[in-house]
């Protein structure tokens, strides 16, 4: 009994540490993934502008396809764009993500809808090198501290193993 | 979802229209920090003030949120509805053209009144077939309305029509398809000058009969005298009050002098009745 209690601990704790590394990742990948979507956007502004919510249809497939079926169904029930933005970026998707990434997506969906195209453009290229950049980092910090998390997971599994003898 | 004159009003201001528009309101004024006002054979000013959020609020519903996609029709000071609506924006204009800071609105609510260009038909079907027509009219007289019930009246006597609908407002398209009736038998060109829409449709789609909105420019007036030239009738309307305030617009009188049109119509709202006056003689 006391040994399956120690595997059990000792998985438990390099559960923990594979999660807090896998959760960075994760971050990273939908920070990217919004980056391109939004280049997106801009394409289609600049290329084929259109109302927004036939635009966001556009987006069928992408990984973030989920935030944005919601931003079209908010944009027919919202007066303001922005307050329609602000509800999409409420998607459980982005539940995973820290405070800096929501300040990233909300600031994107500043003076939606209202400004002609090239400041709109400018703001939404704006977005997309922060996301992209903040993307990075996670990465970055990811890499650095993933492994980190999963050795001190597996340690403490070690150590509460070891107590548990 | 499909933008009307009502449904691009911030909630707020909406809620208090409705309860007062009437079947004959022909216009809802919206301005900045001043009453909302219901103009038609009577006027309704609301004890309504809109504010100036509320006029942004306006201009996103009226772009659907888009205003990037809208750039085009804003540098002409409108923007027409899916109902055929168009409302006139007033504001501050950028460099690029468009119209921000809005201060005020001015909607005209595009009326569907099948019958309204009875009196028109009378004046211009014979036995040899229609004959050309120019309507002449103020702003707000209806020569919109009637040019849309002409249109749907000549298809359905079979008859091929081309609508060069430069603003979208006869036919109030979506995707190519007309919102508004115009008939089975109608083709609608929009989204491009009236002059070039006409030369286009006369290219490829064969009208028997062209009808067109506001002329005003040397362009349009050209294009209307290739038709005739073509033996197509066209039937357009323009701006002027009477026969003297059109000589004084040289190139559409040049054109009626020309013979471009069999019939020079003066159309004026009497109340909620509309009358037609024949002023050839007087022109030509």
């Amino acid at each position: 009994m006391r040994s399956i209690a120690c595997v059990a601990v000792l998985c438990l704790f390099s559960l923990w540490g594979y999660s807090k590394s896998r959760a960075l990742r994760i971050r990273a990948m939908i920070m990217r993934a919004f980056g391109t979507d939004i280049q997106r956007l801009c394409r289609e502004i600049k290329h084929r502008p259109r109302e927004l919510r036939n635009m966001v249809l556009c987006f069928e497939g992408s990984e973030l396809e989920g935030f944005w079926r919601l931003l079209g169904e908010s944009l027919g029930t919202c007066e303001r764009a922005e307050e329609a933005w602000r509800e999409a970026a409420m998607w459980r998707g982005f539940n995973v993500l820290g405070e800096r990434e929501r300040e990233i997506i909300l600031l994107c969906g500043s003076g939606l809808g209202i400004s002609p195209s090239e400041p709109q453009l400018n703001a939404a290229q704006r977005a997309y090198e922060e996301a992209f950049s903040r993307g990075e980092e996670l990465d970055r910090e990811a890499a650095a501290k993933g492994g980190m998390f999963t050795k001190v997971g597996v340690l403490m599994g070690i150590g509460a193993a070891l107590l548990l003898i | 979802m499909k933008r009307s004159s009502l449904s691009v009003l911030p909630k707020g201001i909406r809620e208090d229209v409705e309860g007062v528009l009437r079947p004959d309101t022909e216009e809802i004024r919206v301005r900045a920090n001043r009453p909302v006002l219901l103009r038609g054979p009577q006027s309704i000013l609301l004890n309504r003030i809109a504010s100036a959020e509320e006029c942004e609020t306006m201009l996103e519903l009226v772009c659907a949120h888009s205003l990037f996609a809208y750039e085009q029709e804003l540098r002409g000071g409108y923007v027409t509805l899916e109902d055929g609506s168009r409302v006139g924006i007033c504001g501050r204009l950028n460099p690029s053209g468009s119209v921000s800071m809005p201060g005020s609105f001015n909607i005209r609510i595009a009326r569907e009144i099948k019958g309204a260009a009875d009196g028109l038909m009378e004046r211009i079907t014979t036995r040899d077939g229609v004959l050309s027509a120019l309507i002449l009219s103020e702003p707000g007289a209806g020569k919109t309305t009637v040019l849309r019930d002409a249109a749907r009246q000549l298809s359905a006597q079979g008859l091929q029509i081309g609508i060069a609908d430069e603003r979208g407002e006869i036919a109030a398209s979506v995707n190519g398809v007309p919102r508004l009736d115009v008939g089975d038998n109608t083709d609608v060109m929009g989204g491009c000058a009236k002059c070039r829409a006409m030369e286009l449709m006369i290219r490829a789609m064969s009208p028997q009969v062209l009808i067109t909105d506001e002329i005003a420019t040397a362009e349009d007036a050209e294009a209307v005298m290739d038709a005739s030239g073509c033996g197509i009738k066209v039937i357009a309307s323009a701006h002027a009050g009477s026969a003297a305030e059109i000589m004084r617009r040289r190139d559409i009188s040049g054109i009626i002098a020309a013979g471009a049109f069999n019939k020079v119509l003066l159309l004026k709202k009497q109340g909620t009745e509309r009358r037609l006056y024949d002023i050839t003689e007087e022109l030509t």
